[in-house]
């Protein structure tokens, strides 16, 4: 796999191929070469013969998110993604995986297809262009856990949804995460963050908080770690404690009232304190973003 | 037609999930039937958590003796952010005791309590050449009767099915449910369903079907009439046995040799043996007649 810049972990490059899995209705829809990444497998989730590696995608989301209490039902993979929109991901052959990783992933003896190593799924929303993105995983961590030290996986989440966001056509993104989630790392690549929540009862976790961006090359080759780019960000006027449920409240009831805020760098960590900076921006409209109301 | 649903009409008020952006580009009337703009909830905001967790409580009556309750991420991320929700609701005070334990309605709460809803969220297919998405998934639909029968009055489900669908913009349907769910015989009063799959391995319940029908009018008339053969459906030249997994097996691998296979008609019930009639068509010059 070759792209046209430079990436923050250019062995991902070598070492791993793209696979999308998407239903034949959808896959026209979708670009098979984001940034001229070719797309090595594409998995049809309406045939029995892809079992074998959406499977094994399952287990990727279970290493992912099991800890963390929000690992995805196969029913949710196929209903909230792979009918409504696409997953898009890098894999290995099974041939050329570790032995431990083989073992972690519960690869079957004699499966000599891809094991993906990360995935992104988004699915469409009501306008087009405009995407909701709902999960992010990345082998890497789990991998670190099983002391596999050696293997260099850094920037898998990050490149993974960059291309990921171009494959799909996504020109407006929103998505859900949590105040102390480590994946508001990687979100805040892409530049300022929108807020549309910052409490959101209608999530599993009300500390949650809703975010979203206007997609552009300059920000998805920012996020995969193109050193030639440099996103302009406002300076935070203020700090929130990712424990702090009264401030997110109340951070709410001014988005409620029609303030405007970005999260507009990464969040700050000083022992187990981590806090989110926050910049007020001025207000564009009733709206929350393009997709939300402009 | 919608005379035999009065009594739905009566004692139930419609509502809508919608958050800001999608709640200006649906209709506030389905065949003559108000949606009051109070009724539509805004998933956003703070002051709709009580309906919303109502709602929840509702989708885990429903789904959870399936193993399918609705995370409540899920609801947000993969329903109400992408698409909507339609359904019908009572007034916490109209309900009798009973329905406020089976709903677990909090000591004092006096707003709707949802009773049935529809949730469906566009397909990347439905983007051709539109702003706006023709092609959608019916992602749940469910009845409090179908857990607590009595509840709400008979034909919530069918009239929660047939307004959704002409309240979001839809002209071709896509869904999934399981063979032995009886909204089978709900889809197959819309209209011959075609289906995507026969057996699903990729979803939690392997004997789910995914299935598509393209909306006409005469569908939601149908829906809505009941009639024992929906007017556009082939006569059947096969059946399935939904317990059957190899035939479902079978089946799913006629679909993926390019055969068609419409559900054409409600499954028989003979003691504990079912038939659900199918009609095959396609490239194939003959097809084998079960």
């Amino acid at each position: 796999m070759q792209l046209p810049f430079t990436v923050r972990n250019p062995s991902l490059l070598s070492a791993l191929v793209p696979y999308v899995v998407a239903a034949p209705f959808n896959l026209p829809r979708l670009d098979l070469r984001p940034f001229g990444a070719q797309t090595a497998s594409v998995i049809d989730p309406t045939r029995l013969a892809s079992r074998g590696f959406l499977d094994l995608l399952h287990r990727l989301d279970g290493l992912t998110f099991g800890p963390e209490g929000m690992p995805m039902p196969k029913w949710v993979f196929y209903d909230c993604a792979e009918m409504p929109g696409a997953i898009y991901g890098l894999a290995c052959p099974a041939d050329k995986l570790w032995p431990v990783a083989r073992s972690l992933f519960q690869v079957p003896a004699g499966y000599t297809g891809l094991v993906p190593l990360s995935m992104y799924i988004a699915i469409p929303m009501q306008t087009r262009g405009v995407w909701f993105g709902h999960n992010l995983a990345s082998a890497g961590p789990a991998l670190r856990t099983a002391g596999l030290q050696d293997m260099d996986l850094r920037g898998l989440g990050a490149l993974t949804k960059g291309l990921a966001l171009r494959c799909f056509g996504t020109e407006t993104f929103w998505g859900a995460t949590q105040w102390l989630s480590k994946a508001l790392f990687i979100h805040v690549k892409f530049g300022p963050l929108r807020l549309a929540t910052a409490w959101t009862p209608a999530h599993s976790e009300n500390e949650t908080l809703t975010y979203g961006f206007d997609v552009t090359n300059e920000k998805l080759r920012a996020s995969m770690g193109d050193p030639t780019i440099t996103l302009p960000s406002p300076p935070p006027d203020f700090w929130v404690d990712g424990y702090d449920t009264a401030a997110m409240q109340a951070l709410q009831d001014r988005i409620e009232a029609g303030e405007r805020f970005v999260i507009p760098a990464r969040p700050r960590h000083e022992g187990d304190r981590v806090e989110v900076p926050i910049a007020r921006v001025p207000s564009w409209g009733p709206g929350l973003g393009h997709g939300l109301g402009d | 037609m919608l005379y035999n649903y009065s009594s739905i009409l009566d004692s139930c008020e419609p509502f809508v999930i919608a958050h800001r952006g999608f709640s200006p580009q649906l209709s506030r009337e389905i065949r003559g039937i108000q949606i009051p703009e109070a009724n539509i909830i805004d998933p956003q905001a703070r002051e709709n958590a009580d309906f919303l967790g109502l709602l929840r409580h509702l989708d885990s009556l429903c789904f959870g003796p399936n193993g399918m309750s609705m995370p409540s991420w899920v609801f947000y991320d993969c329903a109400v952010m992408p698409g909507g929700s339609f359904g019908f609701a009572i007034r916490a005070q109209h309900l009798e005791p009973w329905c406020l334990e089976a709903m677990k309605v909090p000591a004092g709460y006096e707003g709707l309590v949802p009773v049935s809803q529809l949730i469906a969220i566009p397909m990347l297919a439905g983007f051709v050449e539109a702003e706006q998405p023709h092609t959608w998934l019916v992602s749940s639909l469910e009845s409090i009767n179908q857990v607590s029968p009595g509840f709400a009055p008979a034909g919530l489900l069918k009239l929660t099915l047939a307004l959704g669908l002409q309240l979001f913009p839809i002209q071709t349907l896509y869904g999934t449910t399981q063979w032995r769910s009886h909204k089978l015989a709900t889809y197959v009063d819309l209209g011959p369903v075609e289906l995507v799959t026969a057996y699903t391995p990729a979803h939690s319940l392997p004997r789910t079907f995914s299935f598509r029908i393209d909306l006409q009018n005469v569908h939601l008339e149908t829906l809505l009439a009941g009639p024992n053969l929906h007017p556009l459906a082939d006569p059947p030249n096969g059946w399935i046995d939904p317990d059957d997994a190899d035939a479902l097996i079978a089946l799913q691998l006629e679909i993926e040799a390019g055969v068609r296979v419409h559900l054409v008609g409600r499954p028989q019930h003979y003691g504990a043996r079912i038939r659900i009639p199918i009609y095959r068509s396609g490239p194939k010059d003959t097809v084998e007649v079960v």
